[in-house]
């Protein structure tokens, strides 16, 4: 009988060598599958160096952090953090923004392993494992917001409390493209640490019933990273929430409502708010300031006036603009260094900060009339005592109108009232770009510094001051000449070329002589 | 295995195929990297690894197209497969040679960092200028390590490609085309995942489809090693690929043994 083609030796080979082969397919093809997902899960993978070493902790986190876990265990709290990542642990190092940031957090952990841990979730495949934190309560309004949550979000959780980061808060934007430039995680975290265990979070009011139309997000930022709460508030028609420690008024543009004038007098209200003590309100005026009776009234009563040249022949008033151009950054002289504090008081306000501090189109503070100078840069009337932080150097000058028309000034007040309880304060600063991004997010300029050190001043404890933001890595090369481009070309070229060009040639000269 | 690895070695070098490879390799990646990084002005390499990635379309041929197919021009295949060496050990000793040629080629134009090291050296030894002192300058090592990495394990993928069609091909040419289309169709695979249509959606929009084309992808495997991540799967997903190649290869010639 005739064996069919299907039964032949040859046939039943084929047949073998193809399921054997489609069977080792599919083994190595089942077998990275299973590796993938346990790699995936457990993290098989190693560090070659960058990224992930290029922003750890540094000591300056450490100090903070010390004594913010040494004020929790004095009020008898074991405080502990949890740090979330939303994705797995290859993804979170594979992404070069959030791997600087899981670099600082494991430093950080390292540091205080019994205090803090680290954990990554997958929330796209899991999203349980982050399902308590998509909520929040704002603890203000008491109202229930729902949270953003990307891969890229980070979460800080300890004990009940809990807030969700999104990523580009670790980093400094650049205001023109919105690209970020440089990492500023080590403040936002460790300020993130100590506001999840402190329970006492105070509340800093904005308002915003007086022109304050424009909050400068980089204010907020770091009345944030202070640790405050933040809220706007319509001084005219709202009540103060409870537990508001800090007023901030930025640059106003219309006055405050002064007694008699209306059934709310914003000014009483302030009077009565700053009577308390451990109450404080701040405020931001500039040259291009309107002049505002009420609120420089009020102000005065804390000892700070401002600088103005009265024209008598046109009866106009013009607000003083601060100019030196032997110290300012800009060769028109309106970005000025302020000089600080060299004696008294003032001085150890000011201890260990750096220096740096900018002010930009900066107007002139004096002290208000009936507050005696001290001769040791403060100024005292009745319980209140001005203390001039920051003032123009000898050789800037005010102007109005086009000329010099007087010397410089104070830039940074603090009024202090000191009572029998307690205290209260009151801060000028006399530039309204003191706060712009440009000048607070800067790894130069002291400006943030020196606006923590006002929130400490005003008795917000541990601020994470002196934690300024890291440029990134520059990829840029900028000192090479175009001729020493193509010189660089021209030897990595003719190198190889002409060395393989030479051994081809000795071995083939070999050959043919052998 | 090492006889025939040695013989691959020895033929690299007593015929100007090897220089030819080493040479268009050393210049083109030399150009490549200066273009990239020091005439646009730039430390970060990932650019340049890229681009490196895609001229493999065209480099990896020139060095596999030979393997087999020149056995069969020269007629000396059967010589081979009646030689006493089993299947696997010649068709290894052969992608060995070849994949020897490639890391060398790799590991040599590893010279043309040293420029962006001696420059970076120097711009942060500038105690005037203002950028070395508040930011680090230069390349990441870390990243060129990974990169550098990531381009063997995907050499040493591609070339088992090329291994196998030059044993499935009459000649060199024939060889060379092919591996030419099926590394582009490999490399630019995962292209299609980042397509788009007129609304900016991704044109495949169903999102296991581009999960599996990402999975599948020999480039987005190297996204990890240019971070500067060692990861251990794809390391495994190269191996793989290497493995599968080399023992269809086998196959091939075990059939064509006993055919």
């Amino acid at each position: 009988m005739k064996k069919s083609i299907l039964h032949t030796r040859k046939a039943r080979h084929v047949r073998l060598s193809a399921v054997l082969t489609a069977l080792v397919i599919l083994v190595t093809v089942l077998a990275n599958t299973v590796f993938q997902t346990l790699a995936d899960r457990y993290g098989w993978y190693s560090s070659m160096s960058a990224p992930t070493s290029e922003y750890p902790a540094g000591e300056t986190s450490f100090a903070l952090l010390d004594s913010a876990f040494a004020s929790a265990e004095s009020r008898g709290d074991n405080p502990s953090v949890e740090f979330i990542f939303c994705d797995v642990e290859k993804n979170v190092l594979a992404e070069e923004t959030v791997a600087y940031l899981y670099s600082t957090v494991k430093s950080l952990q390292e540091h205080y392993p019994d205090r803090i841990t680290v954990n990554c979730y997958d929330v796209t495949l899991n999203p349980n494992t982050v399902k308590p934190y998509l909520t929040s309560v704002d603890p203000i309004t008491g109202e229930v917001m729902e949270n953003a949550l990307a891969t890229t979000s980070v979460i800080i959780v300890s004990k009940d409390y809990h807030r969700v980061y999104a990523l580009d808060e670790f980093y400094a934007v650049n205001e023109t493209d919105g690209s970020a430039w440089a990492y500023n995680g080590q403040r936002k975290l460790v300020s993130g640490i100590i506001r999840a265990i402190t329970p006492e979070k105070p509340v800093v009011c904005l308002l915003d019933n007086h022109g304050e139309a424009y909050f400068d997000y980089e204010l907020m930022s770091f009345l944030d990273d202070a640790g405050y709460q933040i809220c706007t508030l319509d001084l005219q028609t709202e009540a103060l929430p409870e537990g508001c420690s800090l007023i901030v008024s930025y640059n106003p543009t219309t006055d405050l409502i002064a007694d008699g004038v209306s059934a709310v007098s914003e000014v009483e209200i302030l009077d009565a708010f700053l009577a308390e003590d451990g109450h404080s309100f701040l405020t931001f005026v500039g040259s291009a300031s309107p002049k505002l009776p009420n609120f420089e009234a009020f102000l005065s009563g804390w000892g700070v006036s401002f600088g103005y040249y009265h024209d008598t022949a046109n009866e106009a008033t013009y607000r003083y603009t601060l100019q030196d151009t032997a110290n300012s950054l800009t060769s028109d002289g309106y970005t000025v260094y302020g000089a600080a504090a060299g004696e008294g008081r003032a001085k150890e306000l000011l201890s260990g900060m750096g220096s740096n501090v900018v002010f930009k189109n900066a107007t002139v503070l004096r002290a208000a009339q009936g507050f005696v100078n001290n001769g040791d840069g403060s100024y005292q009337k009745d319980g209140r005592t001005l203390y001039s932080l920051y003032e123009s150097n000898p050789s800037a000058a005010s102007y109005a109108n086009g000329a010099a028309r007087d010397r410089g000034g104070m830039l940074m007040t603090v009024t202090e009232e000191k009572r029998a309880t307690g205290t209260s304060y009151v801060g000028v600063v006399a530039s309204t770009d003191f706060v712009t991004a440009e000048f607070v997010q800067s790894a130069v300029y002291g400006n943030g510094d020196s606006l923590l050190r006002l929130c400490g001043i005003f008795g917000k404890g541990d601020v994470p001051e002196g934690l300024r933001v890291q440029p990134f890595r520059s990829y840029d090369i900028s000192t090479v000449t175009i001729s020493q481009k193509w010189v660089w070309t021209l030897l990595l070229v003719a190198v190889p070329t002409v060395a393989v060009t030479l051994i081809a040639t000795i071995v083939f000269v070999k050959r043919r002589r052998a | 295995m090492l006889a025939i690895y040695r013989k691959e070695m020895r033929s690299y070098f007593i015929n100007p195929i090897g220089y030819i490879y080493l040479g268009i390799f050393l210049v083109f990646s030399a150009l490549l990297c200066c273009y990239t990084t020091i005439i646009a002005g730039t430390y970060d390499t990932a650019d340049y690894f890229i681009y490196l990635i895609v001229s493999f379309i065209i480099l990896i041929p020139i060095l596999t197209m030979r393997l087999f197919a020149e056995e069969r021009k020269l007629r000396t295949e059967q010589l081979l497969l009646t030689a006493p060496v089993s299947i696997t050990g010649m068709v290894l000793g052969k992608y060995f040679a070849a994949l020897t040629m490639f890391v060398g080629g790799v590991l040599l134009s590893c010279i043309n960092f040293i420029p962006l090291y001696v420059i970076s050296a120097a711009e942060n030894a500038d105690t005037e200028n203002v950028r070395a002192t508040i930011m680090n300058i230069g390349p990441v090592t870390g990243q060129i390590v990974g990169s550098i990495i990531a381009v063997i394990l995907l050499g040493a993928a591609l070339i088992a490609v090329g291994t196998l069609i030059s044993a499935l091909c009459e000649n060199q040419l024939s060889a060379a085309v092919i591996t030419v289309g099926v590394i582009a169709a490999m490399v630019l695979l995962n292209l299609l995942n980042l397509l788009k249509d007129q609304d900016g959606q991704p044109l495949i929009g169903w999102y296991p489809v581009r999960a599996v084309i990402d999975w599948i992808s020999i480039v987005s495997r190297f996204g990890a090693f240019g971070s500067g991540v060692f990861d251990y799967a794809s390391l495994l997903y190269y191996c793989s690929l290497a493995f599968v190649f080399l023992f269809l290869t086998i196959r091939v010639y075990e059939k064509r043994r006993w055919g």
